[in-house]
């Protein structure tokens, strides 16, 4: 029994690790231009498509695989930025047509991986191997997914507290218009953050593809989740999005040894709701107005 | 104002016009439309129209139907949503004025075009769906060339119970209606033997925690009942990856090549069974694998021989009803057969539902899949 | 215009059916465009006119198709009598969300829609004896013997329903946005706090809004029974959700028609790019992009007409406005404390404001004036004492209780709705002069378009009043500081005070604008109004104030009229004390 358990808390924390690094570059848009960016899981899958190239098709190894899906992704975000984001952001009304433009966005990616790419799943190894304990097991790429989580995790933190852009982000995150009384540049902070969050969720879809397969609807597949876990954490709040999705992970797994799969997500997200009747600005968000 | 709108039109034509040049064909005598839907940006919808556009070519090749008129197609996408479905069939039946539709994998979106089809009074051939409802409708020209899980289950009971004889049972299923009549099935096969039953959403591609409760159950043999290869492919190599001590068997009518590919080594071992392999024997089969491989370059599975037999069955009843309109005509010629198709030979019951030889049963060997000999 | 394009859209029902009686298709894409117009409509009520985004209205949408297909499946009800009873439930699961939501936060709303929609979804994909799971609960072609009897066809007579139930349901969304009701959603919107200090509910306003939006979905739910034939779980998927907010957003959001075009968009865009299958999709985003990037303002703002009727002022009367006031009440406290954890930051008030009293309440920053407001106001409750209007203790937690007594508020910082005009936000505010139902909203009799014409009265006399006449058609975002300080007080009297209480009226205003304040406030006194103000500008307060209140420090310091209070020594020292500046001093001597 308790090696059950312990098998699903580890497997619980990689998948609730995936779920916390798309949620994490989710919110941290959300944060600092205040729009829901629609077209983030195509990212995730980007991510993971760059790195299935990279190794079958361009022969690359698996680290330099990693590398080749932050670029491409980059690149991509940067575009994304230009055409979608960055002009219509200030508009009347610019937070809900970005919605609409990232919606399109998303939809324009999608079709363009199924015309070069295919509907087909693709798939490469990764770290291959495990390492066992008794009956638990835990293969290398996702003691990959967990340290290289954590790492980037760790990495964040550091930028966002100890470093002058990650000091602006937050600046910009509390208000807008006070960071640009004391003269911080909105408009790069702004890029600088897409670009860097949809880069995380590329990295994460480079990391979690050994595991979990490519597929071209990845990227529609995990939008979701990212989102409710957005939402739940605190829209806006890294803390809460790392927190919630990695409690998310960990309670299905667990949940999963007593009750059908879905019928615990079911009862985890209405027991959230009920929580949140008591902390109504999401469970680590801070109180705006 | 004006002027943007002009733009966005202008624009919208551009990118039509250019879409569209490569449709333009010209043909001698009037071609008769057939209808194909399904969800045409997924692999088993791709695959289906692989095998229907195949199958058109060759009737082509080989001077048409009814003296002559060559088959077109006219391929529509469903997404898996019935009201796409139902949409797609009205077009086909009132704007392209098509008597005959094929094709489908979701058998709700089939259900929901059943109604449109009998109000316009056509004929549906659906190919992959396997809801039993789908040839229970009552309407006398809708036809199924899949197998139903019912039938399946008829032949491939007994390889369980007979050859692999497992002592607990666990079933990981997708949450459709294939997925939930599988569970059924195999409870009532099986009674307390079947240990554990679960069910996994479409947008699962994590598998760990209910591979980890499967070990846990104590199980033997473990069924998966899902039609997405990914899916199946993941659930294998979770299998593989914690160490799944018993056997693997994959639910009859969905293993195929290319999740094989997916799972890799994690496959070997696993049984399965199906309507159709490409190593069959025949001429017809020969032939249609031959010409697949040269068009595609890979080999036709299940779902490519579904999509094939489709058109080829609409086009050789309509030569034998001797029309391409008179609907009740060419669905008496369906029905009376037997059709010989590449998997053999092909007879309609009454309610429309194909039946052909005898499940093969299979087996995964070195990323293969093998017919196994009795 | 509203009116004709709903009679516009009246008559597609009857001709389009006739004119595509050979066409199922274009009819079928007809009607689904009127069904997803009407589910644009419904997610527009909460996202455009009460502000709250919404990401799980396929909650609404899914359980009126559900609730229809249950009833018809299971209980054997004939379709269309189901398609009257399918709303209610998802009215009930919109009033439960909206009570939580309007409670705890416009967030929670997007929140506790998301996740009910995602609950809903594993509910209807597991439960198997009811919903028949991912099987799909099968339903028959509603066909009505009686109507094909004429010669009509299945799809004619579901377009013509179709449109009739759009048509109806835009006319009950057109005649409740111009009703109290509906305009006190727009001041719900903008501040939940001026709602109330007007006399608005905000809470009951709210669920009422997103109750009538679940409802609008569930029919949408419904009607799209007939067309898809299946209901399957994903009726209540994630992207139907973000279906019904793109519609609102690209149509435009908060305009009436914006939602049908959007609809409209989202239904035919991608069947008309049918021929080219392959890339329809993609084309269909791109479109969306550039009208997207070219009228951001949503596709109702290439059709100007469509955007909505501005609400013009009627004419002002000639002569002088009458205003007329209810007899006051006397205002009483006693014992009022209240503490801010640790801080105790009124302590032991009491005071009285007779009726007909023009009553000033000064003391030095940080002396409690704005919390004892809010005390007597009902925005704060007391952590002891009590406050009485005229013997009624005023409830805690609700201060439109307080208001609804006659006891009017306005706020340090000035609100109002900045997109709406003047005359719309003083029209607004008379809501408060008798609160109307939702029912009554709905069907207009004589007796309510008569109060219609009183109230547009009363706020044309209390713009006349404050002297805005000529600002009365432009938006309130666009008056100086000064005139917007007398739209707030016109919005505070539209809302028939007996007793009104003002919070620093006079901050930031220069000289003049200071003494029009004052002939304001005492005119207002000589019409029969009792007025409470607090205030820094001395000078103007005691030349103004029949009596004046002295607090510091939290605690009652003098009471009495100007040249008493000015004589108080204990009121010197106060001034003289922290807190003290030289203004105070010159107006004390």
């Amino acid at each position: 029994m308790t090696e059950l358990i312990a098998q699903q808390l580890l497997n619980g924390l990689t998948q609730g690790m995936a779920y916390a690094l798309v949620a994490l570059g989710l919110t941290m848009i959300f944060g600092v231009l205040h729009v829901i960016n629609f077209a983030h899981g195509e990212f995730y899958m980007l991510g993971g498509l760059a790195a299935v190239l990279g190794v079958t098709t361009a022969g690359l190894p698996y680290a330099l695989a990693i590398a080749l899906a932050v670029v491409t992704v980059s690149i991509v975000a940067w575009l994304v930025d230009r055409i979608a984001v960055a002009p219509v952001l200030d508009t009347r009304d610019g937070p809900a047509t970005v919605l609409l433009t990232t919606f399109a966005v998303s939809l324009l990616i999608h079709q363009a991986v199924l015309q070069s790419w295919g509907p087909a799943p693709g798939r490469i190894d990764g770290l291959p191997g495990a390492i066992s304990f008794g009956s638990i097991v835990l293969g290398y790429q996702r003691l990959l997914v967990l340290v290289a989580g954590i790492a980037l995790l760790a990495g964040i933190e550091f930028v966002l507290r100890r470093m002058a852009i990650g000091r602006k982000v937050r600046a910009i995150a509390q208000s807008a218009y006070a960071a640009q009384v004391v003269g911080i540049d909105i408009i790069t902070v702004r890029r600088v953050t897409f670009i860097a969050a949809a880069a995380l969720a590329g990295l994460t879809g480079a990391l979690l593809v050994p595991v979990t397969l490519f597929s071209p609807a990845m990227g529609q597949h995990v939008i979701i989740n990212a989102f409710v876990i957005v939402v739940i954490g605190g829209m806006g709040s890294p803390i809460g999005a790392v927190v919630c999705g990695l409690l998310l992970g960990v309670l299905e797994a667990l949940a999963s040894t007593v009750v059908p799969q879905e019928i615990g997500t079911a009862i985890i997200y209405a027991l959230l709701l009920a929580a949140l009747l008591v902390r109504p600005q999401g469970l680590f968000g801070s109180v705006r107005t | 104002m004006f002027k943007t709108m002009r733009w966005v039109g202008l624009s919208v034509g551009l990118v039509v016009g250019v879409a569209g040049t490569g449709f333009a064909l010209a043909q001698s005598k009037t071609p008769i439309k057939i209808g194909v839907i399904g969800p045409t940006k997924t692999l088993v919808g791709k695959q289906g129209v692989q095998g229907a556009t195949l199958a058109a070519e060759m009737i082509n090749k080989t001077g048409g139907v009814l003296g002559g008129r060559p088959v077109e197609l006219i391929v529509y996408d469903t997404n898996f949503a019935p009201a796409d479905g139902v949409a797609v069939v009205q077009r086909l039946l009132t704007q392209d004025n098509v008597k005959i539709v094929t094709g489908e994998v979701s058998s709700s979106v089939s259900l929901a075009v059943i109604p449109v089809v009998q109000a316009e009074d056509a004929i549906y051939i659906a190919t992959v769906p396997k809801h039993p409802d789908v040839t229970n409708s009552g309407y006398d020209k809708v036809f199924r060339l899949n197998s139903t899980t019912a039938m399946d289950a008829t032949a491939f009971n007994q390889f369980l119970t007979g050859n692999v004889k497992p002592q607990k049972v666990a079933v990981l299923a997708e949450n459709s209606d294939f997925g939930r009549l599988t569970i059924d099935n195999l409870k009532q096969l099986f009674g307390p033997k079947l240990v554990f039953a679960e069910t996994y959403g479409m947008q699962q591609n994590d598998f760990n925690s209910m591979v980890t409760n499967t070990r846990a159950s104590g199980a033997d043999l473990v069924c998966i009942a899902g039609s997405n290869m990914e899916q199946y492919g993941n659930i294998l190599r979770a299998l593989s990856d914690l160490n799944f001590a018993g056997r693997r068997c994959v639910m009859p009518g969905i293993l195929n090549s290319e999740g094989i590919k997916i799972a890799g080594k994690s496959a070997d071992g696993a049984v399965s069974a199906d309507i159709y392999v490409p190593s069959l024997d025949g001429d017809m089969n020969r032939t249609f694998v031959q010409a697949f491989e040269a068009k595609y370059g890979n080999k036709p599975e299940k779902i490519e021989l579904l999509g094939f037999e489709s058109i080829w069955l609409a086009a050789k009843a309509m030569d034998m009803a001797g029309s391409a309109t008179d609907v009740a005509k060419i669905a008496a010629a369906i029905r009376q057969g037997p059709w010989e198709t590449p998997r053999g030979k092909l007879v309609f019951e009454a309610n429309g539902q194909a039946k052909s030889g005898d499940l093969i049963r299979l087996e995964v060997r070195n990323g293969s899949m093998e017919p196994i000999r009795n | 215009m509203m009116r004709s394009g709903i009679a516009l859209i009246l008559a597609a029902a009857v001709v389009l059916p006739l004119a595509l009686s050979g066409n199922a298709y274009y009819s079928g894409l007809a009607a689904y465009a009127a069904i997803l117009g009407l589910f644009g409509l419904s997610v527009n009520l909460t996202v455009g006119y009460l502000g709250y985004i919404s990401f799980g209205h396929a909650a609404f949408y899914g359980l009126g198709a559900y609730a229809a297909g249950l009833l018809v499946t299971k209980r054997g009800f004939n379709f269309w009598l189901a398609l009257l009873l399918a709303p209610l439930p998802a009215a009930a699961l919109g009033a439960l969300v909206g009570f939580a939501s309007a409670r705890v936060g416009g967030a929670y709303f997007a929140i506790a829609t998301l996740t009910t929609a995602e609950i809903l979804r594993l509910v209807a994909a597991n439960w198997m004896d009811m919903t028949r799971g991912p099987l799909g609960l099968l339903v028959q072609r509603p066909r009505v013997a009686a109507i094909e009897s004429f010669g009509l066809v299945f799809h004619q007579y579901y377009l013509a329903i179709c449109l009739l139930v759009l048509a109806l349901s835009l006319e009950i969304v057109r005649r409740l946005i111009k009703s109290p009701v509906g305009r006190s959603w727009a001041t719900i919107r903008e501040s939940s706090a001026l709602a109330e200090s007007l006399g608005m509910p905000a809470v009951r306003q709210r669920v009422v809004n997103i109750a009538l939006s679940g409802a609008l979905a569930g029919l949408a739910g419904a009607l799209f029974v007939p067309r898809t034939l299946v209901l399957t779980p994903e009726l209540f998927s994630p992207t139907l959700s973000a279906t019904g907010l793109l519609i609102a957003i690209l149509g435009g959001k908060a305009t009436l028609f914006g939602p049908l075009l959007g609809g409209l968009t989202f239904a035919l865009l991608p069947e008309v790019l049918r021929f080219i299958d392959e890339y329809r999709i993609a084309i269909f985003a791109l479109v969306l992009l550039l009208v997207v990037r070219l009228q951001p303002s949503g596709l109702v703002a290439f059709i100007p007409r469509l955007r909505g009727d501005v609400v013009k002022a009627p004419a002002f009367p000639a002569g002088d406005p009458a205003l007329q006031f209810r007899p006051a009440e006397t205002l009483s406290a006693t014992g009022l404390t209240r503490r801010f954890g640790g801080l105790t930051a009124v302590e032991d008030i009491s005071l009285a404001i007779a009726p007909r009293e023009l009553v000033g309440i000064i003391g030095p920053n940080g002396a409690g004036k704005t919390t004892c407001l809010s005390l007597l106001s009902g925005f704060l409750s007391p952590s002891e004492g009590a406050v009485t209007f005229g013997g009624v203790t005023i409830s805690d937690g609700a201060p439109h209780a307080a208001a609804r007594s006659g006891l009017i508020r306005t706020f340090q910082q000035t609100a109002v709705t900045p997109r709406n005009s003047v005359y719309e936000n003083v029209l607004a505010a008379t809501y408060n002069r008798q609160p109307e139902h939702v029912w009554a909203c709905l069907i207009q009799n004589a007796a309510y378009r008569k109060r219609e014409a009183q109230r547009a009265a009363q706020a044309m006399a209390c713009i006349a009043l404050v002297g805005l006449r000529h600002r009365a058609d432009d938006l309130a975002g666009s008056l100086p500081y000064g005139e917007l300080k007398m739209l707030s007080i016109a919005a505070a009297l539209a809302a028939n005070p007996r007793l009104l209480l003002l919070d620093e009226p006079a901050a930031g205003l220069n000289h003049t604008e200071a003494n029009q304040l004052s002939v304001l406030l005492r005119k207002l006194r000589d019409l029969g109004l009792t007025v409470g103000v607090i205030d820094h500008n001395l000078r103007m307060m005691m030349a103004l104030c029949d009596r004046i209140i002295v607090l510091d420090r939290g605690r009652l310091l003098a009471s009495g009229s100007a040249a008493e209070v000015r004589a108080n020594p204990a009121v010197i020292k106060a001034y003289l004390g922290p807190g003290w500046n030289k203004g105070d001093a010159h107006a004390l001597s």
